[in-house]
Formats: C-alpha cells, structure tokens, sequence
C-alpha cells in the first residue's frame, strides 16, 4: 500500500527547495489528528476508508483510549502538485521578483514531487512542551480552528510559540460540517462564523508576528492560504481548489478568480457581472462565496440527508457532473457513509491541504534565511551560523534535537531533530552539547558517533542512511547524553542552538516512593527514563532524599506518572500533589528616624551579619524586583549571558534602574539565571572583588532555598551596602564569607515583609449558558478570579476566562464536569506568579503560615517555626 | 553622570576595631561528693595506682570543663590520700594561655605523679586525643563523657561515662504504657551516662512480668551491630523493639532503625520523662539523597578527623583508590575540627568524606555546611554499591575497610593491563562515556569523572587513531586532547579548572579594575587585569630556592 519507499524519500531529501517541515497546532479536540489522519491516508500510509477514526499519529495505547493526542509524532509524506502549479508557489514568486529586481536569473523548480514532513501536536495545553519541541524543527504551522468553538486560549499560546520562533502559519477551519448538520446554518451564516474566526487569528498574528521581518503573515482565504475543512469526514477545500473549477468556466484567470470567490463580492446573474455592491435594485445578491461554493455543498448535505439520491434531480446524477465517480457498492450507501464517500471524491481533504502547504509554506532554504539568527547563540557570521542560513549539505553539521522518541528497545530512544546544516550520517563523529555547554569548557560536552540516522514515520522508524540539511531525522546512539534536548555539531567553535523555552512551566509536583525498598534501582531507572521521554516533566531529588516528580498539570503529571509506573515496574507509592512556592519581599525596611534622602524615602535598614570569626561583616538590604523584570528573566529576555551594558541601558530603560547600579549587577540566582539579583551599591570597598565570588555562591545557595520553608527565591534584590574585610587575605576567604552572605541574605528577607508567591492558571471554560452558575460556583469555592465573560456569536455556548491558584486546582476538572454535569470543558494553563494573600507570614497564626509554610515545613522535616531574624542578624 | 553626593555621614560606617568574642566563664555547680560520685574518681584513683601512671591526662569534653578543676583536684587529693602522703592543699591553680593546667605533685613522693586537663580537643570530644596527651608526655588518658570508644592504639584510657540521675519510676511507667504487651521483646539500650542504670531497669521490668526483656552491656566494639553494646544475635533482632534511653546521636538512629523496622525505634527523654518514636525515617532519606551528591561530585576532600583511630592510614588509601578507579578527584585535607567556615574555604571540593569515629556520621544535618559532608560508607556505598562495608552505616569498620583497599589495588592492575592489551596506553577514549545522571537536578553532567581522559574535540580524534602505537605523539595527543582541561605539572587538576572557569577574581591587583563613568556616562575601564604572574619562591620554609641556583634563608 505504502505509494512510496525510503530510497525515493532520500532522493527528495536533497532537493531544499521541494521540502516542507510543518508542524499540525490547535486546541485541544478541533480535529488536528484527524486531519493528518487524511493528509497520511493520501500518502497511502493507511486505508483510506479508516482515515478519520484511526487516529494513525496517536500511537500510544493511552492516547487511542483518551482519545486525546499526547506526544508529538512525525511522519513524511509524499506529494505531488500538477507541474503548472509551481509557478504559484510562493516562495519562488517573492524569489522571482527579487531576481528581477537584482537582474539575476530567475529560479524555477525542476521537480513536482514534494516531501512533507508533518508533525502532529498534542492540543491539550498540559502538552505545550510538545508542541514547542515539534515547532523547533518546523518552519510552517498548521493551525487548525474549530469553526463552532473558535480559537480559544491555546491555540493562542501556541500560535504565538509558533510566530515567535519565526514560523509561519497557514489556517484550517475545520468541523464545517458540524455548522451544516447540527447547527443547520445557512451559508450566509457560515461565511460569517468562517471571516470572525480569520479575523480572529489574523489578530493573534498581528500581535505577535515578528515585525522585523518585513512580510506579512496574515492569513485570507482569497489568498489561498485558509482551507475549509470536515476532517472526520475527510474533506476540505481553499478558495484556490473552487477557483481552479471556475476560471476555466469565466474565462478569467485563477488569482482574479480567488479574489471573487471571498469577502464582499457578488455576482450579478442579471447583469451577468461582478461586483461588490451586495444589492441589485433593491434585491438582495447572494455572496458569490455562497453561491459558488456553499451552496453546491449545501445541497449535496441536504439531498445526502434527504435521501433524494436518485433520479435525475437525485444527488447521485449531480455528483457525476461535478466528476465524482461512485462504484456500485458506494451507491448503496446511505446518509453519512454516502455523504462521506461522496465529499471525500468531490473534495479530498489530502490534496487541498497538501497543495496549501507546498504552495505557502516556506521551504528549509528559505525559512532558515530568516531563522538562522533566531536560532544560532553565536555570532552570525561564523561557519555554523553560515550553514545554517543557507542551509548547506555541505557545511558543518548543525542538528537540534528537540526531544527523545522511546524505541521498541526498553530504555533506549531516538533522539529526534532537525539537520539545520551538513549532513547527518551513521558514523559520523559529532560533538553533542548539552543545554548548559559553554564554549571553551568541558560541560556538557560530549563526543560520539552517530550510530545510525532514521526516518520517523509515526509508529514506525526506517533506516535512512543520511539526513541532509533541512530535514527531520531520528538519532540512534546519542540518547544516553542529552537528557531531552541539545546541538549536535561538527564544529570545533559551534555554539549551541538556542535552548526552547516553553510556555509551560514544571509547578505541580508530586513526590515517588517505592513500596518495597528492593525495587527502587527499578525506580531510579524508570525516573531516569521518564525525565527522557518528555520535553517537560522535571526529575529532581530533594535534599531530604525525596525523588520529587514535577509537571505541567494534573493531568500531564498523571499520564507522566503511569508513564512512570510502566517503565519500572514496580508497584509505587505517591504522595499528593504539592505546589511549588517561591519566597519573595513586599517591601524594602526604611528607617524613619533617618533624615529622607533626594527620592523622599527614608534610607534602608540594612542587615548585618558577621563572619564566624568575626572579623568581616556583610550588609545589604532586600528589595522587591519589578515582576515584570522577573517573567523577562524567565523568558530569557534579560540574562545573565547579556553583555553587561546593553542589559544595563534594557533595565534602565524599560525598568527604571539606576544605570550606574544596573551595571553592578552581581549575579543572578539561584542557578545563576534566576529572577534574583545582588546588586553592588557600595562606594569604594577596598577588597570587595575577592569576596565576588564568594558572596555570589553565598547567594546562589541562599536563593535555592529561603527561610521561609526552603523553597526558591523570586524577585529578590539584595543591594550590598558595605563591607568591612580582615586586612589579611586569609581571614576574608570563602569559608568566612559564603556562609556570612547567606545569613545576611536571609535576615534581610526577614526583615523585608517577606511572603510566598505561588503559581497562578489561566483558565478557560466553555459552557452553555444553563450551565454557568455551576461554574461560578466552582470558581467561588476554589477562589478563583473571573476576569472575562464572553458569548460566542450564534452559539450558546460562553467562554468564561478566570485566573485560579494552583493550589486550588486539584480536582477543579473533576469538580468542575460533576457541577455542571459534564458541560464544562476547563483549560488550565500557567499563567503568572502571584502573592498569597494570605497574611503575614511570619505571624503564626495568620493563614499562609497555618495552611502553606507550616505544612511545608513539616513535610521537608524542618524545624516547626521559621527562623527568627536574630539567628541570621548579628549585632554590630 | 556623577556620583550622588552624600549629605549625611553614611549610616554605616566602617568601624576598624574588633572586640574580641566575649568569653564566658562558668563555675563548677557540684558539691565535692557529687564531684566523687559522678566523676568517679575513687575508681580513678585506684586505676591510677594499680597501674602506677605517672603522668596523667584528663580530657573533658567542653560542656564538662567547667568541672575539670574540681575532678582534678579531687583526683590530687585522692591519690595522696592513698599515697598517704602529707594532707597540704593542692598547689594553686593558674590559667594557662593553651588551657593547660598542671597542678604538682609533692616533692616527697619518689615518683612524682602529675595530672593534667586536656582542655581542647582537636577533633570530636567523644574521641580520645592520644596526640594532645602526648603532648604532656603522658602515659594514660582518663576521657569523660560520651565516648565512641574507638579503639586507641598508643595510650591506655580509662573511660569515665559522668552517670546522670535518672527518674526510674518515670520511665518504668511510661514503658509499661508503650508495651502493654508483656511478652515483647525490647532492647534496652541508652547513652553511655545512663548506662549504668541499666541492669536496675532490667530487673525491675523483669519483676513487673516481663519475659523477653534483653538488657545490653557497654562493651568497646563500635562495629557490634548496636555500637558499643551487646546485642541478641543478628537472626532475631529484627523482631526486637529498640527502647533507647536520652536522645540518640543521628548517627546511632540511623544504625539503629537500619537493625529493626524504624517504626519500632522509641527513646526515651530523661528529661521530660517520656517515651517517643524517633523520625528515623527522615534521616534515612537524608543518606539517600547524600548519595546522589557523590555520584554527581567530581571533587573530593578527604578529611582526616582523628588521629587516635587504628587504620586510619589504611582507609585513607581506600577512598583514594575508590575514588580514582571512578576517575574522581580526591584531596586530603585536615582541619581540625570541622565547621562551615573551614570547609568553605575550599569552595571546589563538592563532597568531604570524613574519616572519623563512628559518632561523626552525617554531621550536616541542618545543612549549615556549603557542601556535603559524608562518611566512607556512604561513600562506597554510593559508588560501588556498597559490597563488604557492612549494610547499616558508618561506624569506624576500618577492618572491613582495610580489606577493601587489596580489593581495589588488585581491580586497579587488572584495568591497567586491559588498557596496554589495547595498546592505547594513555588510557582515553575515542567516544565520551555515558554521563552521569544528576538526580538532584535531572540533568546529565559531565563533570562527575574529572579524572577520564575525554576527548573534547573532533579534530584531535582523528588525528590521534592515525598515531597509535608511537608512545611520544600519544603523549602529546593526549596533551591537546585535554586542552579543555586544565593541567599542572602535566596532571588534570579538576580545582585548577575549577579556579580558572568559575572564579571572577584575578588575583591582587584586579581589585584596581575599577569601573568609572565619564559625564556622558560612558564606562571607562581602569587597569583591568590583575598582577602579573612571576615565579617566586621554591622549597621549604628553612631555605628557599629565589632563582636558579641561588639560596636564601
């Protein structure tokens, strides 16, 4: 069955320009591994009359069960468009119109056969981590809307992961036969739901598109670039597939005749003319989208579910007119199976999607022009950099491997990734850096041949025997040094390609125990397995000997922990799930005796802890850091890596630093890249750049763990003041100044009203309106916030967005389906860190101390109350 | 832009002098009798006697220094009594500057016996410090307090446990509410100053009714299965309920809750006069996680915290083989006794291995310590699983240690051997081996195996598997492959690398690198490198060598 082999696939391999690596995204439900179930039927992977229930890209046991997409899973395919086509694709318009410009020769394609690489996503947005791996090695996105539900919270989130990382979209409006069937809408009204959900998203791609690029990616039907689809029923259709059908009719060309079919554009049969005027003498014009388009599909729906089949009138007739061949047995078919048969030969979903693809999607030559800075940490203009941008076969090899695919081998997995430049080959000796490596030093470093390079094809893997530049390749033989993600090059001077940030974060935890203390070398190996197997989960091992498992949601968390149970084992033993907190400052301690200085703020009351033998003291004050500041440290966007005066003028700029202090920054923590800062404020220390260091691993250590309950810091900034040192450099050495930084660290969080901050979701709830109180009352009880209401136009259905604590969401999805008996469909997503206003933390008998630090600190085993400040202070 | 002007006298300024740490003195509370019974110095005296030391050496632990004056006098008095010598009162008692104290003897005796007060231990106060009394030039040791009665292999030492009172009627209630059940079996065991009181427990819970009732002895043996104590025999004490009087060390709970379910562990508070399960649990976890620092650390310190243990010698050379044969990096280091700011002083080493009595197990508890402190059992267990180091913990097994090392010299010429077979002598790979994974962090590290050779770059690869064989390009090979390591005297230096990639400060001189701002705000940089590098001085304090051939002392 298959129509195509490995060979033929590695012939195209090597042919850029005739290359398309798209990646399938949407929210959860609206059909995206059904589409692709068409876009493999076509490529003759699977029956065809199965596409659409099979899910082929759902390859797990859970996700067929689920019914919901977890991991992201790639497959090629295999396309051809009709030879004259390929003046239209566009890419090699714009290159065209380029050349004419420059007087260079004009580029045209030798070949009509196309190699797709497509990945299907998860949508639920607990999955985001997959969807970010699966965007990396992509260059275009297929962002699939349910045209009843519209475009809700995650397909913004991903669609502006995908804009972000300089990919381009192109959309689908699926489940128009949900309009047609169930909702029984005219086609007026159906073009009207299609424009609101374009309008929509080309809002989401106005917002986000990366305006430096100079183009625009908005999408529009009369473009081509939107198709219309029912993917259960295998179909779809662009503006460009109806206009291909008329043109030849009118006379006129294709792109006049695209142009026609969409938006404001009539077609007077009195007058036998075009125009935009919706009205002829006082009559009202039907939409010539409507006319020409719906209202054929329309009446095959109705007549279909009519039964009106035969005769002359009978839809079977009409249907051969439009060049739809029926065997004998598919005319004994009746309602849906006829009407599926029938709209899938009118219109197969396969060919106006693919033909969408090959003619707007960028291929690797072209997108990786434009990625290549995006992409590349080191400077733009050395050999890999060079490589990449023109996506060379010959250049030094440049691979990023997003994420590990699990083999049919037990613990063993293929390292999944795009070859960005050079040639991918087994044998090849590569240097494998992981996440942290530097270059110039020995971290993360590693070096290994590729044992062998295959072609994923969703359940299965083909050996291939080289990857060239520009295609998606599976790795055997390199899993065992990167842990989920990392560069593969040839280079002796290749930076790493950048590390993906995802939009989920690792905030719900749950701790693992064995239940038999001999099984757990099973459990260490199965941890070791999981934290591979996905881009997100967190494996970490607390300080107290607890393997601490962390993910996106309860729902990730859960499927990551069968995952977990799976792969060891072994009967296991899980506690609750936990939050991670962070310990923060509300406000830096002013001492009002002290005369006001030029800004009218009484000076800060500063720390001051001493040395254990008493010869040099540290004091600094802490300070709330702007959130603000805090997420574009998380996001990267201020780091550490920056070079100190760009990052000093960004901070004085956008945050109002002082630029002299912002040029002091010390450190950032924990981890050298959290949200916390010292910052040097003193004036002329003698000494002061020898306790650098080991004041900042004083830092670092004291951020990791605050005294609060020992959990992380964020948006701390601790300014040192002064610093009186031993004369002798001895007495002033890291053992008398790395633990005196820590505890001045730590009085000083005291002394600054210190609080928890705790993670914050975005919820989305859908839901009839008979349903809403249900929901409220749910959001009342786990002290949720609702900050937006909205009706969608022509459904009952409301969209209700609220923010809630984490610690508040487990169960909410339970909770939440029980009260409003199955209506409500929850998205959580982690939104934001927020302040648990819950009293003062350091008053025993407030709330957050009896609900959140008391619990906390019971469970790591510490000490009941919270250190007092005087353990940390020490009097001058 | 200019410096903001200070209108005021900044708040803090730096004040030059230091008062010294104030010191507290406390004064003996006890009664001469008290003295007698608690510190037993009859039996002191007569061990003195029956043995004819000379020399005596008193060691107490600081808690129980403020008694010393009085035992020693006490002693002074006793043994002339025996002597009956002239009954003059003992000579006055100075404060030495070293905490020292020597009272004389009297002039008549032939031999004349002097005492002396250990004031200050070098290590831990529950090890006999056989070098400090050396110092005195003595012949025995007289140690009170806790004991981990290692073994001592230079001096005799009578150990003196200071018996503390203890509410009888209190405990033997509260044991009747926690076993109802009469026929449990319990261990009765306690610190060593409630030891005595143990045979009176036993046979007054015998006498309630009791049957399985095993009440232990101290011996001096800490690899017993109970340190120091006797024990049923291993078969059944898994069956045995653990009653454990006054607050165990961790590291007795650890042995102990390893012996028996941890759930069956209960001590007993003299002082408040109950019984409590003990959180074992929690600690054992603790153990766990300290094991993860190890197989994550490529920098070990090996710290020596006694000097009085037999085979100390031998486990030292334990370690060093372990931690070679896992390409790890180990330093040996003494401090005396630790604390944080010592350790902290060698910001490189990731784990101390502490090499010390029994007693010294897991001593960062409440991780004041900048890195982790662990014993040589965790230690192998960690790397090699353990085999042959016993099952429970740490507790002095420097036999069990010793025979290791003969383990691992024979492992070490057998690799050695494998790598000449291979005739790539310079024992580095082709390919990187498999990293460790960091379960602390869930990240692969490279840098848990400073000490394997690594090829870091593709080009020396190819070059050096043209070049097999030819020892003299292997060796220079080897030299560039290791070019991302840092290398002195031709060795990996792991805390060189350590200095030179982590460290920001360049050395004197760098302090100069001061950053200032003209009037637009512009950084202008100001001798920004530190000193430069010049080679000193070479040799030994009593003459160095100052250049080629010249000497100065």
């Amino acid at each position: 069955m298959v129509n195509f082999t490995v060979d033929e696939i590695h012939g195209l391999m090597n042919n850029r320009r005739n290359i398309r690596n798209m990646s399938v995204i949407a929210h959860v439900d609206h059909g995206k591994s059904t589409l692709s179930d068409s876009l493999v039927a076509a490529a003759g992977i699977i029956a065809a009359a199965k596409a659409g229930d099979q899910r082929y890209m759902d390859t797990r046991k859970d996700e067929q069960e689920r019914g919901i997409t977890i991991k992201s899973t790639a497959i090629s395919l295999h396309t051809t468009i009709p030879k004259e086509d390929l003046v239209d694709i566009k890419e090699i318009q714009e290159y065209n119109v380029k050349a004419e410009k420059e007087k260079k020769d004009k580029m045209t394609l030798e070949s009509n056969d196309f190699l797709i690489n497509l990945i299907d996503s998860p949508g639920h947005v607990d999955f985001s981590s997959e969807v970010t791996a699966a965007l990396r090695v992509t260059d275009g996105a297929l962002v699939v809307v349910d045209v009843v539900e519209g475009a809700s919270v995650q397909t913004e989130t991903v669609l502006r992961q995908a804009l972000s990382e300089r990919i381009k979209p192109v959309l689908c409006i699926n489940k128009v036969d949900r309009t047609l069937l169930e909702l029984q809408k005219t086609p007026e009204e159906i073009f009207l739901s299609f424009r609101d959900n374009i309008e929509k998203i080309n809002v989401i791609i106005a917002t986000y598109q990366d305006k430096t690029l100079g183009t625009d990616w908005q999408v529009s039907p009369e473009k081509g670039n939107v198709a219309f689809a029912a993917a259960l029923q295998g179909w779809a259709f662009t503006i460009r597939s109806f206009a291909t059908r008329y043109a030849q009719k009118f006379g006129v060309n294709k792109e006049k005749m695209m142009e026609r079919l969409w938006g404001d554009s009539y077609f007077n049969p009195h007058t036998k003319k075009w125009t935009k005027n919706d009205k002829h003498e006082g009559k009202p014009l039907n939409r010539a989208f409507n006319q020409f388009i719906m209202d054929p599909i329309t009446k095959i729906f109705k007549d279909v579910m009519g039964d009106n089949l035969e005769g002359d009138k009978g839809i079977l007739a009409t249907v051969e007119k439009l060049g739809v061949k029926l065997t004998s047995e598919e005319k004994a078919l009746k309602q849906k199976p006829l009407l599926k048969t029938i709209m899938r030969k009118f219109l197969p979903a396969a060919d106006a999607i693919l033909e969408m693809m090959v003619i707007h999607l960028p291929s690797p030559q072209n997108a990786q022009a434009y990625r290549a800075e995006l992409l590349y940490e080191g400077p733009p203009d050395d050999e890999s950099c060079n490589g990449i941008r023109d996506c060379d076969p010959n250049g030094p090899l440049m691979l990023y491997v997003s994420k590990m695919v699990p083999t049919s081998e037990r613990g063993r997995f293929y390292a999944f990734g795009r070859v960005f430049s050079g040639t991918a080959k087994s044998g090849l000796k590569v240097r494998i850096q992981g996440p942290n490596y530097e270059p110039g030093k020995r971290e993360d470093l590693f070096i290994k041949a590729i044992q062998r390079t295959v072609l994923m094809m969703g359940r299965q893997a083909e050996q291939i025997e080289s990857v060239p530049a520009g295609n998606i390749v599976g790795l055997v033989g390199i899993d065992q040094f990167l842990v989920k993600s990392g560069t593969l090059a040839t280079s002796e001077t290749a930076h790493n390609l950048k590390v993906m940030k995802f939009s989920v974060s690792p905030v719900v935890q749950r701790a693992v125990e064995v239940k038999n203390g001999s099984d757990l070398p099973k459990l260490v190996e199965g941890l070791k397995r999981l934290a591979k197997s996905d881009p997100c989960v967190l494996i970490t091992t607390s300080e107290s000997g607890e393997h601490v498992v962390a993910g996106a949601g309860e729902l990730h968390l859960e499927i990551c922990l069968n995952d977990l149970g799976e792969f060891a084992g072994i009967p296991l033993k899980i506690s609750d799930p936990v939050v991670q907190y962070r310990e923060t400052v509300t406000e830096t301690p002013r001492d009002e005796r002290q005369p006001q200085g030029p800004d009218g703020l009484h000076p800060p009351i500063y720390a001051l802890s001493k040395s254990p033998n008493k010869h040099n003291r540290i004091y600094l004050h802490a300070a709330p850091l702007d959130e603000e500041l805090s997420v574009a440290i998380d996001a990267g966007k201020v780091s550490a890596k920056d070079d100190v005066k760009t990052r000093a003028r960004v901070l004085a700029d956008d945050y109002g630093w002082d630029v002299t202090e912002a040029r002091k920054i010390w450190a950032f923590g924990p981890d050298t890249n959290g949200p916390n800062m010292v910052v040097d404020t003193t004036k002329a220390v003698q000494y002061l750049n020898e306790i650098k260091d080991s004041v900042v691993s004083g830092f670092q250590w004291a951020s990791k763990e605050g005294p609060l309950c020992e959990e992380p810091m964020r948006s701390i900034r601790f300014n040192i003041m002064d610093v009186t040192l031993h004369a002798d450099a001895i007495h002033r050495g890291g053992g008398q100044v790395i633990p005196t930084a820590r505890r001045v660290m730590y009085a000083a969080l005291l002394m600054a009203k210190p609080n928890l901050m705790e993670p914050t979701y975005l919820v989305e709830i859908q839901v009839p309106e008979t349903a809403m109180g249900g929901v409220y009352s749910i959001l009342t009880r786990k002290n949720g916030q609702v900050f937006h209401e909205e009706q969608r136009p022509g459904t009952p259905l409301f969209t209700i967005k609220a923010y809630l604590p984490v610690r508040e969401s487990f169960g909410f999805t339970t909770d939440l389906r029980a009260a409003t008996s199955g209506q409500a469909f929850p998205q959580l997503v982690f939104d934001h860190w927020q302040a648990v206003e819950l009293g003062n933390a350091l008053d025993p008998t407030s709330n957050i101390y009896t609900k959140v630090i008391q619990p906390a600190r019971k469970r790591k085993g510490l000490k009941e109350a919270i250190p007092d400040v005087n353990e940390y202070y020490d009097k001058l | 832009m200019t410096q903001p002007e200070l209108t005021v006298a900044p708040v803090l300024s730096t004040n030059a002098e230091y008062e010294p740490a104030a010191v507290q003195v406390e004064t003996s509370t006890l009664s001469p009798s008290e003295i007698r019974t608690i510190y037993e110095t009859d039996r002191t005296v007569d061990w003195i006697l029956s043995n004819n030391y000379s020399r005596i050496t008193l060691q107490f632990p600081d808690d129980l220094l403020r008694d010393s004056t009085q035992v020693e006098k006490t002693l002074q008095d006793g043994l002339r009594a025996k002597k009956k010598g002239p009954k003059q009162p003992a000579a006055s008692i100075e404060d030495g500057v070293d905490g020292l104290k020597v009272g004389d003897a009297e002039e008549d005796g032939k031999k004349e016996r002097k005492v002396y007060i250990l004031a200050d231990t070098s290590y831990g106060s529950c090890c006999v410090d056989e070098v400090a009394a050396e110092h005195a030039d003595a012949d025995c040791i007289v140690h009170y307090g806790r004991a981990c009665l290692s073994p001592t292999n230079r001096l005799p030492v009578l150990h003196i446990f200071t018996t503390l009172p203890l509410d009888l009627q209190a405990l033997i209630s509260s044991f009747i509410s926690t076993f109802p059940d009469k026929s449990t079996p319990v261990v009765l065991t306690s610190s060593l100053p409630y030891s005595s009181h143990i045979p009176t427990i036993y046979e007054t819970l015998t006498s309630e009714g009791y049957t399985s009732i095993f009440a232990t002895s101290v011996i001096h043996n800490p690899s017993s299965p109970i340190p120091n104590r006797t024990c049923p025999s291993t078969d059944v004490i898994s069956t045995y309920h653990i009653l454990h009087i006054d607050q165990p060390l961790t590291s007795l709970i650890l042995t102990l809750s390893t012996l028996t379910s941890s759930t069956s562990l209960q001590i007993f508070d003299p002082t408040a006069n109950t019984i409590s399960s003990s959180a074992s649990n929690r600690l054992l976890l603790r153990r766990y996680a300290l094991q993860s620092h190890i197989r994550a650390a490529g920098i070990f310190g090996i710290l020596i915290n006694t000097l009085s243990s037999n085979n100390y010698l031998s486990t030292i050379k334990t370690l060093q083989t372990l931690l070679a044969k896992h390409y790890k990096k180990s330093y040996l280091v003494t401090v005396g006794k630790l604390n944080a700011a010592k350790l902290a002083n060698f910001a490189e080493v990731e784990v101390w291995i502490v090499i010390g009595c029994w007693e010294s197990a897991i001593v960062d508890e409440r991780r004041e310590m900048w890195r982790v402190v662990v014993t040589p059992w965790e230690a192998t267990v960690a790397l090699d699983g353990g085999e042959g180091v016993g099952v429970d913990g740490w507790r002095g097994d420097w036999e069990a240690f010793k025979t290791k090392v003969e383990d691992y010299q024979a492992l070490q010429t057998e690799k050695g051997d494998e790598q000449d077979e291979d005739g790539n002598g310079d024992g580095s790979d082709e390919e990187s081996e498999e990293p460790v994974f960091d379960f602390r962090t869930g990240r692969y590290i490279s840098t848990a195996k400073p000490m394997k050779v690594v090829k870091t770059s593709l080009i020396e690869a190819s070059s050096a598997s043209g070049s097999n064989g030819d020892s003299s390009t292997a060796l220079t090979t080897t030299q560039k492959d290791k070019s991302l390591s840092v290398m002195i005297n031709n060795q990996i230096s792991p805390a060189a690398e350590y200095l030179l990639q982590k460290r920001g400060w360049k050395g004197l001189g760098s302090d100069f690198a001061e950053v200032e701002y003209d009037q637009d705000g512009n950084e202008v940089w100001r001798g920004d490198e530190g000193a430069i590098v010049e080679e000193g001085r070479k040799g030994v304090a009593r003459g160095y060598n100052v250049h080629e051939g010249e000497k100065r002392t």
